[in-house]
């Protein structure tokens, strides 16, 4: 199961892609499935055995991110 | 006989205060791959172009954060110009039953919506002391403030006679009272640091001293929640409210930015190009000025203070007949008049006719400044 990253601004989204590559964390950017959420276009797709660590990455950098599951 | 030089055509521009020519190579290689190669939107879709650009657009905010010393990029949001910028903040903020107080150098880009606040809403604004070469006094800036003071507006650098503002001392003596700095002329030629000068706005442009296209620039804004959007629009977040998002960059950033303009400005930021000249030069040139004969020279009366911009007046000839003596004989060219800034001229005295203004690019060079004496002081004999 992948987890999904959902934010509030295409500016947090690329500064989340760049955080989670910098660390070596896998990570690509997704639409946003509208029935998650309409938020902004992007959404980065980061593997569920990576999730913890690249919360952990966010969570440091001050990035918000909002997490929700999706089935892969 | 005329002597027209056969030189590369931006050694004879010094209208560098309007706009900067050259700019480096890559600005336009950097446009142009963009409308020919890459394409695509910022942000609202996910596909790998769209992801590329906006890379790109937040990578130049990154570095416009870095040249304006400023922490948080997050705070610099792209505007078209430091117009739309200023207009942002004058029209943003809430500032009925307030009075503004400037600088005597404003632009227009200040005082015409000043103008039409005042039409509209009674807004009221007066004129800080200064020096006699618009130098603001801050020792005097105390007796300016009351309840009333709203917001205080200071052009970084004068785009007539270059005076450079202590914009630091300024508003560490308004104290929380906001200040909006117009660094439109000085960003890219003098030093710009938001934070350490703790000011609360800052508007600048990427077309003159950053040396970047037109149609881009920016806002520094500290605290958002002082201001309402100037302009409401899709934004590619929030995308299911009617309302603009109440976050940063966003809140100020509606519809499609000036995309291949900011990858210009990016190529720019990375390239800046060794300087033709020294600060040093430039002051030898401005002290030869002042000792031709027959010219008066609008500068500042301080050389700490001075920045890329100088004007002068000749004391017989008029204005328009000596920029064209200069520009038919020697190919130069130069911004007479009142360079959008009437409020200047008024209070240097040159009101309403105005100024000839000589602005060089980081590109000019020391003989280039001397080719530009001889013109001015043969020219001003001539007169």
């Amino acid at each position: 199961m992948a987890m999904l990253f959902l934010f509030e601004s295409t500016r947090v989204v690329i500064k989340a892609e760049e955080a989670l590559r910098d660390s070596k964390i896998p990570c690509k950017v997704v639409p946003v499935p509208r029935d998650v959420s309409s938020e902004c276009g992007m959404a980065l797709d980061v593997d569920s055995d990576r999730c913890e660590n690249a919360i952990q990455v966010l969570s440091a950098m001050n990035i918000r991110a909002i997490p929700a599951e999706r089935n892969v | 006989m005329t002597q027209r030089h056969e030189r590369r055509s931006f050694e004879r521009y010094f209208d560098n205060a309007a706009t900067s020519f050259p700019k480096p190579p890559e600005v336009a290689r950097e446009i142009s791959r963009y409308l020919n190669e890459i394409g695509g939107p910022y942000g609202r879709s996910s596909y790998g172009r769209a992801v590329e650009v906006s890379r790109a657009v937040e990578e130049t905010r990154d570095l416009l954060a870095s040249f304006t010393g400023c922490r948080d990029p997050e705070h610099v949001c792209f505007c078209a110009n430091a117009t739309t910028a200023l207009n942002t903040v004058l029209k943003g903020m809430d500032l009925r039953g307030k009075e503004v107080l400037v600088s005597p150098l404003e632009h227009n880009a200040v005082m015409r919506p000043l103008e039409q606040l005042r039409k509209r809403h009674g807004l009221e604004f007066n004129i800080l002391s200064a020096r006699s070469d618009g130098r603001i006094d801050v020792d005097k800036i105390v007796h300016h403030l009351s309840q009333r003071t709203g917001l205080v507006i200071i052009a970084h650098q004068s785009n007539v006679n270059g005076v450079i503002q202590p914009v630091a001392e300024i508003k560490s003596a308004v104290g929380d009272i906001p200040v909006l700095v117009d660094a439109a002329q000085s960003l890219g030629s003098t030093p710009v640091r938001i934070d350490d000068w703790k000011i609360d706005f800052l508007a600048f442009t990427g077309h003159k001293s950053l040396l970047g296209p037109t149609g881009t620039g920016g806002l520094f804004i500290r605290d958002e929640s002082r201001l309402d959007s100037l302009t409401a629009g899709g934004t590619g977040s929030k995308s299911e409210e009617f309302a603009m998002p109440h976050f940063l960059p966003d809140k100020f950033e509606a519809g499609t930015p000036n995309i291949a303009g900011i990858f210009g400005l990016r190529a720019a930021l990375k390239n800046v190009p060794g300087e033709g000249h020294t600060r040093d030069d430039f002051l030898d040139f401005v002290r030869e000025l002042k000792r031709i004969q027959k010219l008066h020279v609008f500068s500042s009366a301080s050389e700490e203070h001075q920045g890329k911009v100088v004007s002068l007046t000749h004391q017989s000839m008029e204005i328009v007949a000596f920029a064209q003596k200069l520009n038919e004989t020697y190919g130069l060219e130069t911004r007479i008049g009142l360079h959008c800034a009437p409020l200047a001229h008024m209070n240097l005295g040159t009101f309403p006719v105005g100024t000839v203004r000589i602005s060089p690019s980081r590109y000019h060079t020391p003989q280039d400044f001397e080719m530009v004496l001889g013109a001015l002081a043969t020219v001003a004999r001539e007169g």
